[in-house]
């Protein structure tokens, strides 16, 4: 049964000068299903940023293979001829991925997030998507405060809010809870589960630590570029599969 | 007051009889709610009642004669012994709860295998320290399963959401410290192995083909 999101036998790797390459990914296979937390637990530097680049279509693998609801991502770059020389595009697939800026951006928390929205909304949608998204996260009273003013805990759901409000099937989430403490990270890791079973949403996070897992339906471990996963998942009970997969 | 407790490490003595202090139960019971409680710690089935026995030998506890709790006695069907706590051993629990605890030793066996390993046949101990991450993270996964379950049967109180936190919390440090060591292992070994083949005979290193 194969996810909303698929990664199969995925490799990456960076050029390191001429003669080098650095391997990222390698091999890496996952399935995120919807209405399923997946948390890849890896230490820093270990590729798992690479990973959620790849599964959001920002990244494209050397070999393998990323499919959102059955479609390849990069299918339509494999066309030849002039569309060879162009930069190759992937599928416009839901997918948001969100990562908190920095906390010295010094931008109203709404207009951060409508802003982003204005190109396929009107400015007033945008805003009230923005409100909207935000009163789902429970941070409503955020959306007129500076973005630099938040605690760790509140700049966590306000990025979480950045991106449902794109209204994603797949939400990818990096490097949201290695700021915060233990009550946040609890709570932080609640929303995403109940944010992922109403929203039958497909979740991937990447964490840095187990505390932050402890929510996620499943949990693969990443290092060295190397995925390590329960073999063969089956598709847990309560989650709602992709038909036809 | 210096304890007279000697305990080096957590045994299911301890956890059933302070259970059976919170509320008499039958041996079936009490395997459900080490589960519940102290998951990780994988007591096996069975566990409860080899305690009970232990225990019923040094007079800790005693069956109890409880009619108004007439479901815990019923089990599908079949009656089973409801045991509590007896005055002395409500005793030895509270002693036990405010003794000193000692740190647990290291004495783990994947430690001990690599320690005495020697420097042959690193793939295979490679993949042993593979197989022990994936088994973690199963664990864990489990592990996550019943604490989801629990937190979401609700109905506790402030004070047992705060404690289920910091026991969870506490777990799964062990299983973060767990899992970070088993892969920093692996990446060593991996990468010693990758420099012995570079070194012993020449070979081809494959870019992966775009």
């Amino acid at each position: 049964m194969e996810g909303l999101l698929s990664l199969r036998d995925v490799w990456l790797s960076y050029p390191r000068g001429r003669r080098h390459v650095v391997r990222v990914l390698m091999d890496v296979s996952l399935d995120v299903y919807a209405g399923e937390v997946v948390a890849v637990l890896a230490q820093r530097a270990q590729g798992k940023t690479s990973l959620l680049r790849v599964a959001a279509g920002m990244e494209r693998p050397d070999r393998g293979s990323v499919r959102f609801a059955g479609e390849d991502m990069w299918r339509s770059a494999h066309t030849h001829g002039r569309a060879r020389r162009r930069r190759p595009r992937p599928l416009n697939a839901p997918i948001a991925l969100v990562r908190p800026a920095p906390p010295d951006v010094d931008v109203p928390v709404g207009e951060g997030i409508a802003l982003p929205l204005t190109g396929a909304h009107s400015g007033h949608q945008a805003r009230e998507l923005a409100r909207r998204a935000l009163e789902e996260v429970g941070v409503r009273e955020c959306a007129p405060r500076r973005w630099s003013d938040l605690s760790d805990g509140e700049r966590a759901r306000v990025t979480i809010a950045q991106g449902i409000a794109r209204d994603p099937r797949v939400l990818l989430v990096d490097d949201l809870t290695s700021t915060l403490g233990l009550g946040d990270t609890e709570e932080v890791s609640m929303l995403l589960h109940s944010l992922a079973v109403t929203r039958e949403l497909g979740v991937l996070v990447g964490v840095g630590d187990v505390q932050a897992t402890r929510w996620s339906e499943r949990v693969a471990t990443l290092a060295g570029g190397e995925l390590l996963l329960e073999p063969a998942p089956a598709a847990p009970a309560n989650v709602v599969n992709f038909p036809g997969g | 007051m210096a304890s007279t407790v000697q305990q080096s490490e957590m045994s299911a003595g301890e956890i059933v009889l302070g259970l059976l202090i919170e509320q008499p139960d039958s041996c079936y019971h009490l395997d459900k709610r080490i589960a519940e409680r102290l998951g990780s710690a994988q007591f096996s089935r069975g566990a409860a009642s080899r305690a009970v026995e232990r225990l019923l030998e040094r007079k800790l506890v005693r069956t109890a004669d409880i009619e108004e709790r007439a479901e815990l006695r019923v089990v599908d069907g079949r009656k089973k012994t409801v045991y509590e706590a007896t005055p002395s051993g409500v005793d030895h629990f509270e002693r036990w709860l405010r003794a000193s605890t000692q740190t647990p030793p290291v004495r783990e066996e994947l430690h001990a295998k690599i320690a005495l390993w020697g420097s042959a046949e690193l793939p295979r101990l490679i993949e042993i320290v593979r197989e022990a991450e994936l088994a973690c993270t199963m664990q864990l996964q489990d592990s996550n399963r019943e604490k989801r379950v629990e937190r979401q049967v609700g109905g506790a109180s402030d004070w047992e959401r705060t404690m289920q936190l910091i026991v969870s919390a506490g777990e799964a440090m062990w299983w973060d410290a767990r899992i970070k060591w088993l892969q920093d292992v692996r990446m060593y070994l991996e990468r010693e192995h990758a420099r012995r083949q570079s070194t012993a005979p020449p070979r081809r290193t494959r870019a992966p083909a775009r």
